[in-house]
């Protein structure tokens, strides 16, 4: 039954890369914002 | 498909062993001068016998940060043009060694100065602090020696190119070519600044030096450095990791178009290690922030290419799920395993580097140990990691030995213990300087202050993750001496990826060369021309020698 | 050169927010007026001793609750114009700070906060700096200048006045 839920993907299929590079993208949002704070924070 | 030596040809393999061992020699040196320094930084340990803090952090940049990547990375393309261009020709090779020894004599002489305690002046050897003059001498011979297998490695792919006309250069080739011009021209400006104001001023044929253009000069160099240390762990990434794991390399076209982008937009970004400096107007130092963003596209692409890359693998072996395709990576093979580490390092590390050169946000970061513990990440554990990933299939193939299972184990552990250490390092440097803490300063209470004793234990941190990483030196150290001259005599394997069958045949236009030049050319003087003429129209008097303080 | 659908989504993204850092960063520095220090005085390095405000460093009060901070330094030390090297300010005052060196590379840095700057031989450093807590800072030298280099420190103690 999970099995049959849980969606498949096509073999030239790049679904998981996609998602892989807006992590890595929101993580260097996330650092940026952080530090750029720290700086407003400090003027 | 174009044949090409499977074997590296084996007088070329002399010579990228040579460049490979001095890089470990300076690796072992280089790695116990920063173990030093983590014990006095914690505060708990001072240093025997006269040797000083300064002293040992100039050794442990220059060996590191200079040698050990200059020398692995000319040894390295050395072997790779070999592979994919065929065997060098006598004179290339002969060129190649008039280089290494160059390389070696000036390393062995910049050493010596260091050593005796008469070049305590750091890597960056920012005037009007005086070294030496054999610290200079020592270095332009390194820049030199370096310039001269760089034209080796040119002549030798222009060589394949008459060979095979009408073809694309192999992709290997054609990136240690692109490095290597990458590598020329900024060496430019470290060689102008050595030669026409360091050396004649130490010898004091002239009186003052402008410290402004010496260290401009130093930066248009410097940042590009930290480029052509990376590129050629971009290439393991692009052609040699994709043959490990099995797969093929996503878009070879894709590859060299991200390696022009490096060779345009990773030259005339300098000024954003001047970000706090006087003398330079805002509005320039603003224009090269936005250039330095530029280059961060390409690493983008790369990222995106690697992804695919294991992804495309995962799914030809019957991966279903959004992330399935992950469990089919090969995880016990230190090729991959090992470079896939620095992969994963590269993240924050290029996260901290734009919040590094993000215009005004540098005063937050600007030369607190913030810094340190980005190009730790960078360097020393993305390109790093990746090298010591290359050199345990490099290394063998050269020597006619094998990297066995057990090697291949430690490696691992090694890959664990080095990326614990550096976790432990790496972030307490961020983390505490955030608060303040500066770089390239020996222990200090600053006066009993308060926020001084905050950074204490951040210090001790970095002592135990520095530690760990001296453990990681020895453990590299040892299974690289064995794959040097005990390791089991056999066969092996020298990875070349392959782009996948259904690829768009590679453009001819990326060989257009003299274009490249020109628009490298062209935006270098759109960003530095007008600031730097100002710098020197607009010069306070030039400063003395100071060697005494150091 | 075929860009798969992905990556172009991908690099739409990251190209995206590459223009964020910099239209944010753009407007703050040049809108708002945070510039990094960029000041473009020279000044003789030999005499600016004798030159004011070099000849008499020091804190200054220039209007209403803001400050003019006068520093110059040499190896190894901060000249912040007092004897025991500690500046007070008062709470929440404005302060224009105005710095150079007598002799090498100087890096001036006041701990947990922005002001942080180079100091170069034949160039004046200003930046501002508001204090708006109370408390105790450290200002030390975060450029490599010599053995000494990690003693060069001064303290700037914001009290509240009021």
């Amino acid at each position: 039954m999970e099995k049959d839920k849980e969606k498949t993907y096509k073999k030239d299929s790049l679904k998981g890369t996609l998602f892989s590079v807006l992590a890595v993208g929101g993580f260097i949002l996330l650092s940026w914002f952080t530090v750029w704070s720290l700086f407003l924070s400090r003027i | 498909m174009i044949e090409t030596a499977v074997k590296v040809n084996k007088k070329d393999a002399k010579l990228a062993l040579a460049h490979i061992i001095v890089a470990f020699i300076a690796l072992f040196i280089g790695g116990l001068c920063g173990f030093l320094q983590v014990l006095v930084r914690s505060g708990k340990v001072q240093l025997p016998g006269g040797i000083g803090y300064y002293q040992v952090l100039t050794a442990h940049g220059v060996l590191l940060a200079l040698v050990l990547t200059t020398f692995f990375i000319i040894g390295f393309q050395f072997a790779g043009m070999s592979r994919t261009a065929g065997a060098l020709s006598n004179k290339a090779r002969l060129t190649g060694w008039i280089g290494f020894w160059i390389m070696t004599i000036g390393t062995a002489l910049t050493t010596f100065y260091i050593l005796i305690g008469k070049a305590s002046v750091l890597y960056t050897f920012y005037a009007p602090l005086q070294a030496h003059v054999g610290f200079y001498i020592g270095l332009a011979l390194v820049v030199v020696g370096s310039w001269i297998s760089g034209f080796a490695m040119f002549a030798h792919y222009a060589r394949w190119k008459k060979q095979n006309p009408g073809q694309v250069g192999p992709l290997l080739s054609f990136m240690s070519v692109v490095n290597m011009a990458l590598w020329l021209i900024c060496s430019l400006g470290v060689a102008a600044t050595v030669l026409l104001q360091f050396i004649p001023w130490t010898l004091g044929w002239t009186e003052g030096i402008n410290v402004l253009v010496s260290r401009t000069l130093f930066w248009y160099f410097g940042h590009p450095l930290v480029y052509f240390w990376l590129l050629p762990a971009y290439m393991v990434w692009y052609v040699v990791i994709p043959k490990v794991i099995g797969g093929k390399i996503f878009s070879d076209s894709l590859a060299r178009m991200s390696f022009i982008l490096f060779l345009f937009f990773s030259i005339p970004v300098g000024f954003h290690h001047q970000l706090t400096e006087p003398g330079i107007s805002p509005t320039w130092k603003y224009i090269q922030v936005v250039l330095t963003l530029m280059v961060v596209i390409p690493s983008l692409m790369t990222a995106f290419s690697m992804f695919a890359t294991f992804e495309r693998f995962g799914r030809s072996k019957g991966a279903t799920s959004l992330f399935g395709w992950l469990k089919f990576l090969p995880w016990n093979d230190a090729r991959f395993l090992v470079p896939f580490i620095g992969m994963v390092a590269f993240i924050p590390g290029g996260a901290g580097g734009l919040i590094n050169a993000s215009h005004q946000l540098n005063q937050v970061i600007h030369n607190t140990i913030w810094v340190t513990g980005h190009f730790h990440l960078t360097i020393a554990t993305t390109v790093v990691l990746t090298f010591f990933g290359a050199a345990y299939w490099l290394v063998p193939h050269l020597t006619g030995r094998t990297f066995t299972k057990q090697l291949n184990q430690l490696a691992i552990v090694q890959a664990v213990v080095w990326s614990v250490g550096m976790t432990i390092m790496s972030g307490a440097m961020h983390w505490v300087g955030l608060y303040g803490a500066p770089r390239r300063s020996s222990f200090s209470d600053y006066g009993g202050s308060a926020q001084a004793a905050d950074w204490i234990p951040y210090q001790i941190a970095q002592a135990v993750g520095g530690s760990m990483l001296f453990l990681g030196i020895i453990l590299v150290l040892y299974i690289i001496v064995q794959l040097l001259w005990f390791a089991p005599k056999g066969e092996e394997e020298f990875p070349i990826g392959e782009a996948e069958e259904t690829a768009e045949k590679t453009p001819l236009f990326f060989d257009k060369w003299w274009l490249w030049i020109t628009i490298v050319v062209v935006l270098i003087l759109l960003a530095y021309s007008i600031p730097f003429t100002h710098m020197i129209q607009e010069a306070p008097p030039g400063s003395p020698g100071y060697n005494r303080l150091c | 050169m075929h860009l798969h659908k992905y990556e172009k989504i991908w690099l739409a993204f990251g190209i995206g927010s590459l223009i964020l850092f910099l239209v944010i960063v753009g407007i703050n520095a040049f809108v708002t007026g945070h510039q990094p220090p960029s000041s473009d005085k020279t000044v003789d390095p030999q005499v600016v001793g004798e030159i004011a405000p070099f000849n008499k460093p020091g804190l200054k009060k220039i209007g209403k609750n803001e400050y003019q901070l006068v520093v110059l330094t040499s190896a190894f030390s901060f000249d912040v114009g007092t004897q025991d090297k500690v500046v007070e300010i008062p709470k929440g005052a404005k302060v224009h700070i105005i710095a150079t060196t007598k002799d090498v590379v100087h890096g001036f840095e006041i701990a947990g906060t922005n002001a942080n700057m180079m100091l170069e031989p034949g160039h004046i450093s200003e930046t501002t700096q508001t204090f708006r807590e109370e408390g105790e800072f450290t200002l030390l030298c975060n450029e490599y200048c010599g053995s000494g280099h990690h003693l060069m420190h001064a303290k700037i103690k914001v009290v509240d006045q009021s």
